[in-house]
């Protein structure tokens, strides 16, 4: 698949698999690119990214034989801008459809 | 690539990352490392589904690492800037330069007239002193002392007039966009 499609909507997929859950990075990165062609290790400058921007928080948690394990959170920001971002997705797509419609 | 490989090559490409973060980044990535095994994999398939870790370094830079950095220290959002909603910029202008700024630039004004109307007063004074000194007869050395004083005075007076003139117009200048700025901007 085209990475520039990819490169766009990833903030927006990992925002929209922390709205179901807080999760930490290797389960969002098995996640993401279980369904999507990606590099497990895209998710984490990703996650990083939208931690610095306060779209996501971080906490610790213990894992049943192991180090304890980085969790994120969506935050009511990250919240928001997932909202913002599946409402202009949906128009854009529709936009695209329109120009894109009939053509083989 | 084993997990040390991985973890190396990563590190060498986050290179001009400040200690910490790199830290942090080789932290988060072991983590990942360490669930990959309790699920199964070896290190290699790890790796393998991880991507090249040049590439990874590189989205790692390319998150402007020094704003990121900043931004995670300080978790408290910075409060925004609360701008006034009422800007009492023109009102305080406009009633400063009614009873104090207008009325000041006034005396000033008129105290340099005054100083420009001397000076060409005494101008004059001399100029009639010179021509009269030839038909002074015995009084011409005074006369002629007399004037050379004047026209210290002159010369003295005149340069003055011209810096008070120059900084006249250069304050009024500043002034003017003081006034604007406040205007604009409120107190």
């Amino acid at each position: 698949m085209n990475t520039q499609f990819k490169k766009g909507v990833l903030d927006m997929c990992v925002l929209a698999v922390l709205s179901k859950g807080d999760s930490y990075g290797y389960d969002l990165a098995e996640e993401l690119s279980s369904r999507i062609q990606i590099a497990d290790g895209t998710v984490y400058p990703l996650l990083r990214k939208l931690a610095s921007s306060g779209e996501v928080s971080t906490y610790l948690k213990e894992s049943s034989g192991g180090p304890p394990r980085k969790y994120y959170s969506l935050t009511d920001k990250g919240r928001e801008r997932l909202t913002n971002d599946i409402r202009e997705w949906n128009e854009f797509t529709e936009l695209v459809s329109g120009i894109i419609g009939g053509v083989q | 690539m084993t997990k040390k490989e991985y973890l190396d090559s990563l590190s060498a490409g986050l290179g001009t990352m400040p200690y910490n973060d790199v830290k942090e980044i080789l932290a988060e990535i072991e983590e990942h490392f360490a669930s990959g095994i309790i699920a199964g994999k070896s290190e290699a398939e790890i790796s393998e589904s991880l991507g090249d870790p040049k590439e990874l370094a590189m989205a790692y830079m390319d998150g402007n690492e020094v704003k990121i950095r900043s931004a995670l220290k300080k978790t408290a959002p910075a409060p925004e800037k609360v701008s006034p909603k009422y800007n009492n910029g023109p009102i305080f202008v406009v009633l400063f330069n009614l009873f104090l700024a207008i009325p000041l630039w006034l005396v000033l004004f008129t105290i340099l007239l005054a100083g420009i109307a001397i000076d060409v007063a005494v101008l004059a004074g001399l100029a009639a002193l010179v021509i009269g000194i030839p038909s002074a007869g015995a009084f011409i050395p005074g006369l002629i002392i007399l004037a050379l004083s004047i026209l210290f005075f002159a010369v003295f007076l005149t340069c003055l007039l011209i810096l008070l003139i120059k900084y006249f117009f250069k304050g009024t200048g500043m002034y003017i966009n003081w006034n604007r700025k406040v205007w604009n901007e409120g107190l």
